[in-house]
Order: structure tokens, then sequence, then C-alpha cells
């Protein structure tokens, strides 16, 4: 029972993460290290506008407020360090150059001489810039991610690097909790609570999937988003702004990524190695489904989550610790993972590229 | 089916010889290549000054006779470039005031040859400077303590990285996981000593087992493509600790017993609570230095030599490798085991860093692989000095200015401000500087020699090799005079099929030595098709492979060409990234016993000279224009001195003087022996050279014959000429 309950509750965590990590993948082909990155800055964020020791309000407004904040970090990410990535050009992106400009002037009024006020004007003009390259709609980064590999770099700077030591500068540091969003306990089977924070994280997540399918199935913006990811260049032949969608992807996956840090806070601590843990299965999970596949992303999360619940529930009734329960269904699923490449060279739902002679 | 008589080969046209009166214009300032045997003027102007002329007689004078563009060759390069082209470039910077080209020659002469020695000056100061100056420093002051811990650490990782830089930079296979061989090299290293070992016997033992755990991650992983690789590798760095600590039972710190003998001069255990003095700092810091210098230099020849070329051919065109004969899953295992072995040495050497006390799992996690990744990305991916570079820059530089400024109150010191900062810094540096430091200073040098081209003055070339008369024309392996009898290629009843399609459908073809044989029929019919499965790209589904009387239906494409044969691509596979003479230089790999060298050079710049793109031989491949490309993989494919040429589609693109010159190289090229199989819609260049013509339609042979009954075939005129009307 007590698997079930973590492989439904973990999982719908995981394949949220594995969603965003997914669909920014499909549109660039580059995986977002900063994933893991942008959950902690909107857990701080949840907490910053949620704790009663901090601004106290409503649970659900901070939710809200989390989820616009996640989406601007998202967009963030592509602006600031993917978009210019291989083609930067001074006259064109002049909004990027503010953003620069003005973050080095923050730096500098925030920590060499301490003046709130040339803060303020410093933040206003880093909003100016990020406006100015947002409106801009720049198209997307024209680089072979296997060659340039800049984007790891900028990815990790961010999410690993910039982000957390600027929540930990701002906001706080240590693990934190918020409020539930919707308290209580809605039953207890064979000992094991489920509570309605439970119910709700796997709901909105089954929601948020279906959603997405929905979108990339239905509408015209998921065809585009399919002719993006198919080949670039025609997509943008055919009259698609690639660095839109491009956009619209980081933005999707900061939306999931607000959404996962607000429903988890309740019930693990926000703090950074919790979101890297999250991100190491969701990125499992991501390539065991085969990356770029949305269903794919899904599946493998849930199947890995599923096998290191499992280990770390059994094995310690065998006669392990607790810590090499862990240990061991990490190796089997990597093991696992392994043995699947092995056979399927593209994940369990990827695409077979077919070489041309 | 007409057997061509042999020898006429006509040889190499001497230089003077009467002009021959091969046809067509030669417009565009195309150079005239040397088996065209005709002798028309080339001027060489400044606007397509880089190639425009075989002899790259730098200086844009009278135009060269026309005697001269072809007895000169790329010797005129030599000559031209005067004392300077006996050094690599790199050594040679560009002196801001040299006078201008030809004003004073000995003059210039001598400002070059002093330029080596400013140069040599510069770096034995620097040397001499890190050599002494830590021992004064270290002793008095804190920095100096900072610079040489801090260096040891960088230097050992730095060796690490150029690991890294092999397989991320040369071969394009992005390992995430590199850490995990740093710390596979630093446990061996300890447990080896640790276990009684004498340390200096440990270290190789180390560096060997990292290699072995590299070679077992690279079986599970150098099959997949792009960033499952990476991936996996990023996994297993993340998997290490976990792994090690259930192998030992949760022991994730390991503390070396004894460190190295001689630079440590006590024998037996040192007690790590008590810092080691300042002289076994300086010498294990000199140790360092000694070595990360050595692995420049390995890296150094290992990238020039016939590895380091193979392994740049698999990351730029996979395909092109295999018609190359280049295995590419041992040659990526290979860059792969020496990565990691080299990884390993970084982590031996970094366990006995005076400054650690032990060795523990944490450091070599997913985070010590990123930072390896950032090293070399920084400093410049795939180049020799980026990974030092990048590992001095972010593990010394910015420590330094990060403990140090601003005075007083040091970004250190404040809680978030290094994140902030480093991270910044981190993405300015790859939005500004994509190609790293490295990146920044070639894009510094190409600006400086482009200004200098404005002011006349050509930018220098490396020396072209000098080439022998032999080294001038192709050469089949074998005589196909000594063929006779057994048909050079002999397809029996050979089908592939897609799904339910017949791409090819039971073909029957047979081309004998010494022919020009043609394969044409409408768009779709299967002729590319035909040439992978002659080729061995695709494996045929029924029906056998004849190659010289060997059954190659089973065999790859690397072991046919191994075999003397050879292809150009219709989709050009080119390594654009490469010289246009280290793309034939790879072509010589299924020559035997060949292992590079200076007559390996000769032969490829030989052929250069031969298709006529001499004039271009050191510059990117990617620069050619189209017509070129395509000379470029016709030479490509002699330079294995093949028996069967296979071309596909070469004229393609081409207009219709370029395809004239195209023509007499196809026929010259057979000439000399090599039997030629050509896929070509240009009508008139098949009709002109064909020997022997097969049809496809829908993937099924329907006619086969010389050309005249060819042209005269009704069924041939009903599937393919007809509709086009054009004979």
């Amino acid at each position: 029972m007590q698997i079930i309950v973590v492989t439904a509750t973990k999982g719908a965590s995981v394949a949220l993460v594995a969603l965003g990590i997914n669909i920014i993948f499909a549109t660039t082909r580059i995986v977002n290290f900063a994933q893991g990155g942008t959950i902690v800055a909107a857990g701080y964020i949840a907490y910053l506008f949620a704790a009663p020791d901090q601004l106290g309000l409503n649970v659900w407004v901070a939710f809200v407020i989390t989820i616009v904040v996640g989406i601007g970090i998202g967009v963030f990410i592509d602006v600031f360090a993917i978009a210019p990535l291989g083609g930067f050009n001074a006259r064109e992106n002049t909004g990027w150059l503010v953003m620069a400009v003005s973050l080095v002037l923050l730096i500098v009024f925030w920590f060499v001489v301490p003046v709130t006020a040339l803060q303020i004007l410093c933040a206003l003009g880093f909003a100016i810039g990020f406006g100015l390259e947002v409106l801009r709609t720049p198209a997307a980064a024209k680089f072979d991610p296997n060659k340039n590999l800049g984007w790891i770099i900028s990815t990790f700077a961010l999410g690993v690097t910039f982000m957390p030591a600027i929540i930990s500068a701002s906001i706080a540091t240590g693990p934190q909790r918020i409020p539930d969003l919707i308290p209580g306990t809605l039953a207890t089977i064979g000992g094991v609570p489920i509570t309605y924070g439970d119910l709700l994280l796997v709901a909105v997540a089954v929601g948020l999937m279906l959603g997405i399918e929905l979108l990339l199935a239905r509408t015209m913006l998921g065809r585009s988003f399919h002719a993006v990811s198919q080949d670039r260049t025609t997509a943008s032949l055919m009259g698609i702004n690639t660095g839109r969608i491009v956009l619209i992807s980081f933005a999707i996956a900061g939306l999931l990524a607000a959404v996962t840090a607000v429903l988890i806070a309740p019930t693990q601590f926000i703090k950074e190695e919790n979101s890297i843990l999250l991100s190491f299965s969701a990125l499992i999970g991501a390539v065991l489904g085969g990356l770029g596949s949305t269903r794919g992303a899904i599946v493998g999360s849930f199947v890995v989550v599923f096998v290191q619940t499992f280990c770390a529930t059994l094995l310690p009734l065998v006669g392990f610790t607790a810590d090499d329960a862990a240990r061991a269904g990490d190796l089997v699923v990597f093991v696992g993972l392994l043995v699947l490449l092995g056979v399927k060279p593209s994940g369990l739902y990827g695409r077979v590229a077919v070489e041309k002679v | 089916m007409t057997q061509q008589q042999f020898p006429p080969a006509p040889g190499w046209p001497e230089p003077g010889a009467a002009p021959g009166t091969v046809p067509g214009a030669h417009d565009g300032g195309r150079p005239q290549p040397p088996w065209s045997g005709a002798a028309v003027p080339v001027a060489p102007d400044t606007a397509s000054g880089a190639w425009s002329g075989s002899a790259t007689d730098p200086v844009p004078v009278v135009a060269p006779a026309a005697v001269d563009v072809i007895d000169t060759g790329g010797a005129g390069a030599a000559s031209a470039a005067g004392v300077a082209a006996d050094l690599p470039p790199e050594f040679v910077s560009e002196p801001a005031d040299r006078p201008p080209a030809g004003a004073a020659p000995g003059g210039e002469a001598r400002r070059r040859s002093l330029m080596p020695w400013i140069g040599f000056a510069v770096f034995a100061l620097t040397v001499y400077g890190l050599w002494y100056w830590p021992i004064f420093s270290y002793v008095y002051t804190d920095q100096g303590r900072f610079f040489v811990s801090a260096m040891i650490a960088s230097l050992c990782l730095s060796i690490a990285a150029m690991g890294l830089n092999l397989v991320a930079g040369y071969t394009g296979m992005l390992s995430l996981g590199h850490a995990s061989f740093v710390g596979s090299g630093a446990i061996f290293m300890v447990a080896f000593t640790n276990a009684g070992v004498y340390p200096w016997l440990a270290m190789p033992l180390a560096v060997v087992a990292g290699a072995l755990v590299g070679a077992v991650v690279a079986v599970a992983c150098v099959h997949l493509k792009g960033f499952y690789l990476s991936i996996v590798t990023f996994l297993f760095a993340f998997i290490v600790p976990t792994f090690v600590a259930l192998v030992t039972g949760g022991t994730n710190t390991f503390t070396p017993q004894r460190r190295l003998p001689g630079l440590y001069p006590e024998e037996g255990l040192i007690d790590l609570g008590f810092a080691p003095a300042a002289a076994y700092q300086i010498r294990f810091y000199w140790f360092v230095a000694f070595c990360t210098v050595a692995v420049i230099a390995l890296t150094w020849f290992l990238v020039r030599s016939r590895f380091g070329r193979a392994w740049q051919a698999i990351r730029e065109s996979d395909i092109a490798a295999k018609a190359c004969g280049i295995s590419v899953y041992p040659y990526r295992l290979y860059s792969f085991v020496v990565s990691a072995a080299l990884a390993a040495f970084g982590g031996a050497l970094l366990s006995q860093d005076p400054n650690k006390a032990q060795v523990t799992t944490s450091d070599f996690g997913f985070l010590a692989s990123f930072t390896l990744v950032f090293y070399v990305v920084l400093g410049g991916l795939g180049s020799i000095a980026g990974p030092l570079i990048g590992a001095v820059g972010l593990g010394v530089v910015i420590p330094w200015v990060f403990n140090n400024f601003p005075p007083g109150n040091p970004i250190s010191s404040l809680p978030g401000a290094t994140g902030v900062v480093l991270g910044t810094l981190l993405v300015f540096n790859v939005v500004l500087a994509p190609d790293g430091a490295v990146g920044m200073l070639r894009n510094a040098r190409s600006r400086v020699e482009k200004a200098s081209l404005k002011r006349g003055r050509p930018p220098r070339k490396p020396k072209d090799p000098d080439t022998t008369d032999a080294d001038r024309v192709p050469r089949p392996r074998h005589d196909p005079a000594t063929l006779t009898g057994t048909p050079m290629l002999e397809l029996r009843a050979a089908s592939k099929i897609f799904g339910g399609l017949r791409a090819v459908d039971s073909v029957d073809m047979v081309v004998w030595p010494g022919n020009i044989h043609s394969l044409i029929g409408p768009n779709g019919s299967g002729k590319t098709t035909t040439i992978n499965v002659i080729t061995g790209f695709y494996q045929a589904d029924e029906g056998r492979v004849l190659f010289k009387g060997h059954d190659v239906t089973e065999e790859r494409s690397q072991q046919r060409a191994h075999r003397a044969m050879t292809r150009t691509f219709q989709n050009l596979q080119v390594w654009r990234d490469m010289t246009v003479l280290q793309n034939v230089l790879v072509g010589m790999t299924p020559l035997p016993g060949r292992g590079g060298g200076r007559a390996s050079a000769s032969r490829a710049f030989g052929l250069l000279e031969y298709v006529g793109l001499a004039g271009r031989a050191h510059d990117k491949a990617g620069s050619l224009a189209l017509a070129e490309l395509r000379y470029l993989e016709i030479a490509r494919a002699l330079a294995a001195d093949p028996d069967l040429l296979l071309l596909d589609e070469p004229a393609a693109g081409m207009n219709p003087a370029e395809t004239h010159e195209l023509t007499a190289l196809i026929r010259d090229v057979n000439a000399h022996g090599i039997t030629v199989l050509l896929i070509e819609h240009h009508m008139d260049l098949v009709m002109e050279l064909s020997d022997s013509i097969t049809v496809l339609d829908f993937g099924r042979k329907i006619a086969e014959g010389s050309p005249i009954e060819i042209q005269n075939d009704p069924r041939v005129i009903e599937a393919y000429l007809g509709a086009e009307a054009e004979v």
C-alpha cells in the first residue's frame, strides 16, 4: 500500500519535472539543468509569500503568484541564457545588454556598495531589458547543441549557481515549509495516511499532463511545437516563429516547476537537495521514456519512482539499512536504464532518427 | 561489353607541354586543374585571392604564365612564405607595424626571424616566473600559499579536463561524468598505496584501473547517439558514490597512508594533521606542472596522429568516416578509454595533493563532472590549450579575485555573492565568447590577419608538403589488367527492401575492370540505394555482392573500403571543420601500413594538386564552394588508391563548364586504371564517358548495354528519356 501511495505522489511530482525537461528538449534539443533550480526558487518564493513568519498571504494567493513568477523564471532562462547563444549580436540583443548591465550594477549596489534606491533602479532597468528582449521574441538560438556546449554552462550556472545563491542572499536559506493548500487527511488505509495534499498533487499532475497532451495534439500551437521539434529550419520556413515556440516551451516548463514546488512544499521541505534528487529521477524518467516524447516522460517517471520506492520499501525487510536500500534502488534504476538503452537506444517512446546516406 | 585497352594512361602532363584540346570555358577564375591538360592563363585577383591559382603566390602581382601555375603547384607558396613558413603559425604573432609586402624583402625576413626569439623570450620568462616565483612568495606571503595550493588542484584537474576534451571536443561525445574517472584514479591510487604497493608503481596501476572503469562505461554508452550518451555518463557520475558506498560498506572517505616518495622525503606514515612543509608543496607543484606539460604534448601528438584525425572525422560525419574505412565504434571506444585514463591520471595526482588530507567520493560527484565541462568549454572546446586555460582561470584566477576583491569586503565573505557573481560571469562568458578563451584569441588573430590582408599583406600559410610526380596521379591498388576474367563488381539478384517497398529489386549487374560503368534511371529508381548496397551502407536483403571475386555481401562499409572500394556522396559528406588536406589524409585510412607522416602528406597534397584544390589545402573544408567540395570528395576517395570508385551524382549542382571539367577529370581517373561506377543525371556526361550503362526503374533493371544501345532502347525511352525528352 505504501508503495502505491508513494509511487503515485512522488511519481506525479517527478513526472511534472520530467515533462518540463522534456518540452524544452523537444523544441531546443537541450536538457535544461536549471529545472531543479527553478523549483528551488519557486519554492522559496512561495515560502516568502505564504509562510506565517514571512508575508503570510493566503496559500492559494501565494500559489498563483508563484506560478506567475515561475513562468517568468522560465522565460528569463530562455531569454538570458539560451536564446543569445551562438548568435549574440550587440545591435539586435539590446535588451540582453540592458539586462546584463543592470545585473552587474545590481550586484555592485547590492554586495559592494549597498544602496537600496540604486538597487531598485537597477532592478527596474533589468525588468525593462527583460521586457525588450521578450517583446522582440528573438529567433531561436542557432547552435548545434552537440558542438556548442554553452547551454550546459548557462543552464547549470543559472540553475545551480545563480538562482539558489540569489535566493539565499535575498529570501532565506535552509529547509523551509509552507502551510498545506488543503489541510487534513482523507483516510488512512493500511496504516498509510492519504492526505488531501497528496490527492491534490496527483489530481493537478494528471490534469496538467492531460492538458499538455491536448495542447500538443489538438491545437495549432501544438502542431507548431511538433514542427519545431522535428525540424526547426523547415518550421521557420513555414512561417512559424521558432523563437516564440521555444519561449513558450520555457514558460510551460517554468509553470510546471512552480506547480511542483508549491504542491510538494507542504509535505517535503523546500531545499536544494530535494530538488536535485527530484530532477535526477526526472531526468532518468525522461531518458527512459525517450527524450522528446511527452507520454514517454510520464511513463518513464512513474517506472523510475516505482522501482526506487519498491527497493526502498522492501529491501529493509531483508536486512538492508535504509540508506543502502535507497542506493540499491538507484543502482537498479541505472542498470535497468543501461539495459533498455542497449536494446532501444532512444528510450521507450523515442523517435529513431533515420540517417540518410 | 567492351574491355578498355590498357595502359592508355597519358601520364602526368609535363609542365609546359602542348596544350590539350579540352574544350569548355574556365570561367570564374577557377584554377586550371592539371589533369585537363589545357593551359589558360589564370589571373589571380585579390578578391578571390585566397585560392585563385594553384600557385598560392600571396602577392597580387602580374598574372603568372599558365606554365607557372602548373609548374609551381604548391611549392610556390612555400617559397613565397619565406622563412616564417618554417614555424607553426601559432608561435608567430603578427607584428602590427610590418612594412608593406615586397617593400623591403630583406628587412621583412629579418623582422620575421626576430619574432620567434621574442616569443621564446616571453615563454622563457613565463616559465622562469612560474618556476621560481612560488618559492619566494610561498615562503613569505599568503598570496603565494594560495597560488601554489590552487595551482596544484587546478593543474591536476586540467589534466582530467584534457582527457574530457579528447572525447567531447575531438570525438564529439559529451561525457558529463568524467569526474567519476578522476575519482576512480584517486581512490585506486590511495587503495593501492595503502595496500602496500610502492606509490610510484601505484600511480600507473591506478591509471590503468581508471581506464578499465572507463572501458566498462564506454562499452555501455559509446553506441548511444548525441545526448543519450551524455545522460548515461551523467547518471554514472551520480551513481558512483553510491556504488562505492555499497562496495565498501558505507565508506566514502579514503585516507592515504603514504605519499609519493622522493617528493615526500619521509618514508612511511605522514602525520596529516601536521601541515607539510613548504618544500613539499613546491616540489609537488613542480611535478604536477611537469605532468601537465607532458599531457599537453601527448594530446598534441594524439590529435595530429591518425587517431586524432579519425576522431574528428567521426565527430563531423560518421557516414563519411565509414566510407573512408574507419570503424566508428572502436575509434569512439579508444577515445573514451584514453580520455578516462587521462582523467584517472589527474585523479591519481589529485589524491597526492599535499593540501588534501583524504579523498572523498563526494568530491567526484556530478558537480565535479560539470566543473570539468566548464574548464573545457570556457577554455575552448577542441583546442589543446583550452582545458588548461579554463582550469587556471576558474580554479585560480576567479577564486583569487573573489578572495581579494573588493578590498576589505571580499566577495567570498558575503552570503550568496559568490554564486550570483560566478553564475552571471559564466552566462556572460558563454554568450559573449561562445568558443571560449582560445576562440577569442583565434578571433583576435584572424582579425589582425584580415586587417593586414586589407593592407595588401597576405596571411601566412602553413608550408605545403613537397610532392613527387607519383603523388600527383591516381593509382589503383591493382592493375585492372591483372583482373581479366573476374568482374570488378558483380551484383547477383541483389535486393533491398524497406518495409513493403522493394527499393532495389533483384538487380544483376556486372562492372568490368577498367571500365566506366554508369547507373542511370529516373528519380527514385533506386540508384543511390544500389550504391549503398554495393558500398555496404545498407546490407542487401537478398542476393550477393561480389567485389573482385570476393563475396562482400556480409561485410560492412569500412571493410569494403579496405578492399579498395571508395565512394563520393550525393549529399556531400565532407568534414567541414577539418582542413581540405586533413580530409584527404583521412581518406588514406584504408591504405595498408599508412600511419601518417611526411609521405602521406605529400600524397594527399599531390592528389589535391591533381583535382586542382592545392591552393586551398589549408583552408577549412567548410569554406569551399559546392563544385570544390565535389572535387574534394573525389580527391578523398582517390586517396585510398581505390580499384573501384563510385561517384554518386558528382555533377549535381554544377554548371555546364564545371561539368565539362568534371568529365575530363573522370576520364583521366579512369585512364590511370581506376574502374568507375557513375550515377548521374547529366546525360551528355554519361553518354560521353560510359563504356556501359545499366538503367534502373522502380528498383528493377530495365536495360543494359553500350551508350548507343541504351539511347535506342524503347523501354529506356519510355521509362526515362521519353519523360525527360532529352538525350
